[in-house]
């Protein structure tokens, strides 16, 4: 019933190393997701804005804005839904203390692929303007 | 019956002259004037070796004197003949056999009616050997005189009225006279002086006494050290004096300096540096206590033995500081010794050559200063430091590789979704495999370097030992035999249940590596309370309640210098690629994050133990670890105490010896103490103390623990001994029982568990009869 485009899922991919932001695109669009690349936090908080994501990934080192201040702008972005989904990916062992915050995931590199998809439909959560809600 | 012999007819007058003429050497002569002619007696034929009966002429018997005395016997008689008075006369005449004697002559006129002379008697006698005699005599006395005028010492002859018979010039000088005036004179009018004297005292008790004395003593008027002695004669004293001035001098001055070196010498004692003293050809002379406290060996151990063989585990870093030493005449720097027990020192040192008075080098003086403590705590700063740049470099590098892992991993997994050549397959399967080998290394360096953050939620230990179990239960090799032992009542603790496995799996892996030849692997898990006085070994810093997990071996072990390292970042003792030197260092600050302890002992070819102490919690049926103190300290009240029991403490840590006196004080026992085998032996030895109980540690330097008991089990049998130790399957206990000893203590040992083997030690010996309970309790 809704928009072919409003029903489409749209994944923003923040990294700053191009191959880890390839291969989650390779992955994601194989999924049918429609996949925004940045290469900062602000990057990233930009393309949200611009037009609302279902889910943002985003590595927690990257040059730029710290990691609490992108979470900070994207969580506050959010619609009634809670769109867009966040998920802190890191070459670290744990959740970094910046991403205290419950409603967002986390992903530990090197990402086993099982790991990735499940935490993306896990996290992901459809834009209320953007269609039919939740996915 | 035998006839009396027939009485001899009586001897006339004259036989008995001529016997006694015989026997005296004495002859008889005589001259008659008309006619001339000599008469000789048989015995002076004798005399002079012609026949009884010879008589020459006149002129013959001239002829016998040498031409001097001719001529004074010639005059002689001439005299005689004229004056008719008598002569004695000493000369020389030729016998038979033509030697030279000694004779005598004296002669007498015989007169006629008319008042003429018509004959001269006399007597001969043969004087050689009394001449002789004069003669020695007088040389012997001219000898003596010399000597006695020639020595320094003075000499001095006094008679029973203090006159003064001889004086040598070495006494008249020092009385300020001269000899010859001297003579005669009283000896304390000439010298009064000498009155009032210690000598004067002793020597008018040597006259009054007739008896030896001796005086040594400072004579004031003088200023001079004498020395006296009075030998008592017939008619008085002779004195011997000898000025001791320089003598006495050089004495106290000698002394003064053995005094002053005595001093010195408690000095050197109470340094805390050691000071060693050797020859240039390296044999020590000297050896202080601070010497004997920090390398082991006692000075009698040491003195004349070599100083590089002894001390230096690399002899070229002595010989160099040696040859600057000779060149310099110092050298000062950092230097490695080694200790009795093969661990290294580090001394700051500093050599002196001393030189005798020629500038010829004697011996090297060294003071050495214990900076090993020191060097360590810079050497653990720099450590940290440098661990803190490792870790930052490789947390960076880790975060890197995990980003270059993500695609690959990735793509495989992609890959593979799609393929469905079974060949291909495999090669992604073995692609994968390496990347997440990878990756869990990533995952190790990341977490010793970043410190350990984990989940903190209550932890079944016996669960956690089901899944170690679990995991390990196939992958040991058979040799290996594992008993595994859980109190049923195991409190809980707080922790990241993944983390305290990770750890549990590192020191069963170490385990197992360390008995590549099989052995046992024996895993135990106990509650403990420590409180203040029990936390004699544990070094844990609060006292509580713990859960210990033990992981022990009958392995390889580790010597001492392996031991210390093996809790340090990137230490291994396998070969390249097995291990990355990172599990015990992370394990131990796993267990630190979980506010527990760490520790290992080892004992080389017997085996190591790890030791795990976990803080328990505070859940429905057990008290926080905060609460215990309260409650331990009403189990105080109900522990056995001692009946002033001597306890001989033997432990080489003295924080051990420390402790356990502290705790055995405190609960009714007195203690000694003793850091080895041979100081136990001294102590018991000397007797001083009757011993009631010897506690002994099983690994110290100099005697060990096993070797204690074998000898105080022979040489004192009464006295039980209670063998502690780390090791309990392999290692000390295990020794201590084949040395005959029947008591055991864990080490780390509470204060219940000691005073309870204490009690138990000396109440079993009370009582060799265990049948006979009741009566032995009877006195309590």
């Amino acid at each position: 019933m809704a928009a072919a485009d409003c029903s489409v899922r749209r994944v923003i991919v923040a990294d700053d190393d191009d191959l880890v932001r390839m291969v989650v695109r390779t992955v994601l669009e194989a999924e049918g997701f429609i996949v925004d690349e940045a290469a900062t936090g602000a990057d990233a908080v930009a393309a949200n804005a611009r037009e609302r994501a279902d889910l943002v990934i985003i590595d927690a080192h990257m040059p730029g804005l710290p990691l609490s201040t992108s979470l900070a702008d994207l969580v506050a972005a959010r619609d009634n839904s809670g769109a867009p989904g966040i998920v802190v990916i890191s070459g670290d062992l744990y959740r970094p203390t910046d991403a205290s915050d419950p409603t967002v995931g986390f992903l530990a590199k090197p990402v086993d692929l099982r790991t990735l998809l499940d935490t993306v439909d896990l996290f992901a959560v459809h834009p209320v303007g953007n269609g039919n809600g939740a996915t | 019956m035998t006839a009396a012999p027939d009485p001899s007819p009586p001897l006339q007058p004259e036989s008995l002259l001529r016997i006694a003429g015989r026997l005296a050497h004495v002859g008889g002569w005589s001259i008659d004037f008309s006619p001339l002619r000599t008469i000789w007696s048989g015995e002076l034929a004798q005399l002079l070796g012609y026949p009884a009966g010879y008589s020459p002429d006149v002129a013959t018997a001239e002829a016998m004197f040498p031409p001097l005395d001719r001529q004074r016997f010639s005059d002689a008689i001439d005299a005689c003949i004229v004056t008719g008075e008598p002569f004695d006369l000493q000369a020389h005449i030729i016998d038979s056999a033509g030697d030279l004697r000694d004779i005598r002559m004296l002669g007498e006129a015989v007169l006629d009616e008319a008042g003429r002379v018509v004959r001269i008697n006399g007597a001969f006698t043969d004087v050689t050997v009394q001449v002789a005699a004069d003669d020695a005599r007088a040389r012997l006395e001219a000898r003596l005189t010399m000597t006695l005028d020639s020595i320094s010492d003075g000499i001095i002859t006094l008679d029973n009225t203090w006159r003064i018979t001889y004086a040598n010039p070495s006494v008249a000088m020092t009385m300020g006279f001269d000899r010859d005036f001297l003579i005669g004179e009283d000896f304390f009018a000439v010298f009064p002086v000498g009155l009032g004297t210690e000598f004067a005292i002793e020597f008018k008790r040597a006259l009054a006494e007739h008896t030896t004395v001796s005086v040594h003593d400072y004579f004031a008027p003088l200023k001079r050290w004498a020395e006296a002695t009075a030998y008592p004669v017939d008619d008085g004293l002779a004195i011997y004096f000898r000025d001791v001035t320089d003598r006495e001098v050089a004495r106290r001055l000698l002394a003064e300096s053995e005094e002053r070196n005595a001093a010195q010498a408690a000095l050197l004692d109470v340094a805390t540096d050691a000071i060693v003293v050797r020859t240039l050809d390296d044999t020590i002379t000297y050896w202080n206590h601070a010497a004997e406290v920090l390398y082991g060996w006692s000075a009698a151990e040491v003195l004349g033995s070599s100083k590089r063989d002894l001390l230096y585990p690399d002899p070229s870093a002595f010989d160099a500081a040696s040859a600057i030493l000779l060149v310099d005449g110092s050298w000062s720097g950092e230097i490695e010794h080694r200790h009795r027990d093969g661990r290294r020192i580090i001394v700051e040192g500093s050599w002196t050559l001393v030189r005798d008075e020629g500038g010829r080098p004697l011996s090297v003086f060294s003071v050495n200063s214990d900076i090993t403590a020191r060097r360590r705590i810079e050497e653990q700063n720099f450590r940290a430091q440098r661990m803190e740049s490792i870790g930052t470099l490789a947390s960076g590098i880790a975060h890197d590789l995990n980003n270059v892992l993500t695609p690959i991993l990735i793509s495989v997994q992609l890959l593979d979704r799609s393929e469905r050549d079974e060949s291909k397959r495999r090669i992604l399967a073995t692609v994968e495999a390496s990347v997440k080998r990878g990756a869990d290394m990533i995952r190790q360096v990341l977490s010793f370097a970043k410190g350990v953050d984990g989940k903190r939620v209550p932890v079944d230990i016996g669960d956690l030992l089901i899944d170690l179990r679990r995991m390990f239960g196939d992958t040991l090799p058979v040799t290996i035999s594992v008993r595994m032992k859980a109190a049923p009542d195991l409190w809980t603790t707080r922790g990241d249940s993944t983390q305290l496995l990770q750890v549990l799996v590192n020191l069963v892996t170490n385990a197992r590596d360390a008995m590549p030849s099989g052995g046992t692997l024996t895993i135990t898990a106990r509650n403990v309370v420590l409180t203040d006085e029990s936390n004699v070994v544990s070094h844990l810093a609060t006292p509580g309640k713990y859960i210990a997990i033990d992981v022990e071996d009958t392995g390889t072990g580790m010597p001492p210098d392996v031991l210390t390292k093996i809790f340090e970042p990137f230490f291994t003792t396998k070969t390249s690629g097995e291990g990355t030197g990172l599990g015990l260092a992370t394990s131990l600050g796993i267990i630190r994050s979980h506010g527990g302890s760490l520790q290992a002992y080892s004992e080389l070819r017997r085996g190591s133990r790890f030791q795990i102490h976990l803080p328990a919690i505070s859940t429905d049926d057990q008290p926080a670890a905060s609460e215990v103190r309260a409650a331990d300290l009403d189990n105080a009240s109900t522990m056995p105490r001692g009946a002033n029991e001597m306890i001989l403490v033997v432990d080489d840590e003295a924080s051990i010896r420390q402790m356990t006196r502290q705790s055995l004080e405190a609960f009714g026992y007195r203690t000694l103490v003793a850091s080895n085998g041979a100081e136990a032996i001294e102590v018991v030895e000397s007797g001083g103390q009757q011993i009631d109980l010897i506690l002994t540690d099983m690994t110290m330097p100099v005697m060990d623990g096993a070797a204690t008991a074998a000898y105080f089990l022979r040489t004192h049998p009464t006295i039980p001994i209670i063998a502690a130790s780390g090791l309990n399957a392999n290692g000390g206990v295990a020794r201590a029982a084949h040395s005959g000893v029947r008591n055991f203590l864990s080490k780390p040992y509470s204060t219940a568990e000691l005073l309870l083997a204490v009690r138990a030690a000396i109440d079993a010996d009370a009582q060799p009869d265990d049948t006979n309970d009741e009566v032995a309790h009877g006195d309590h």
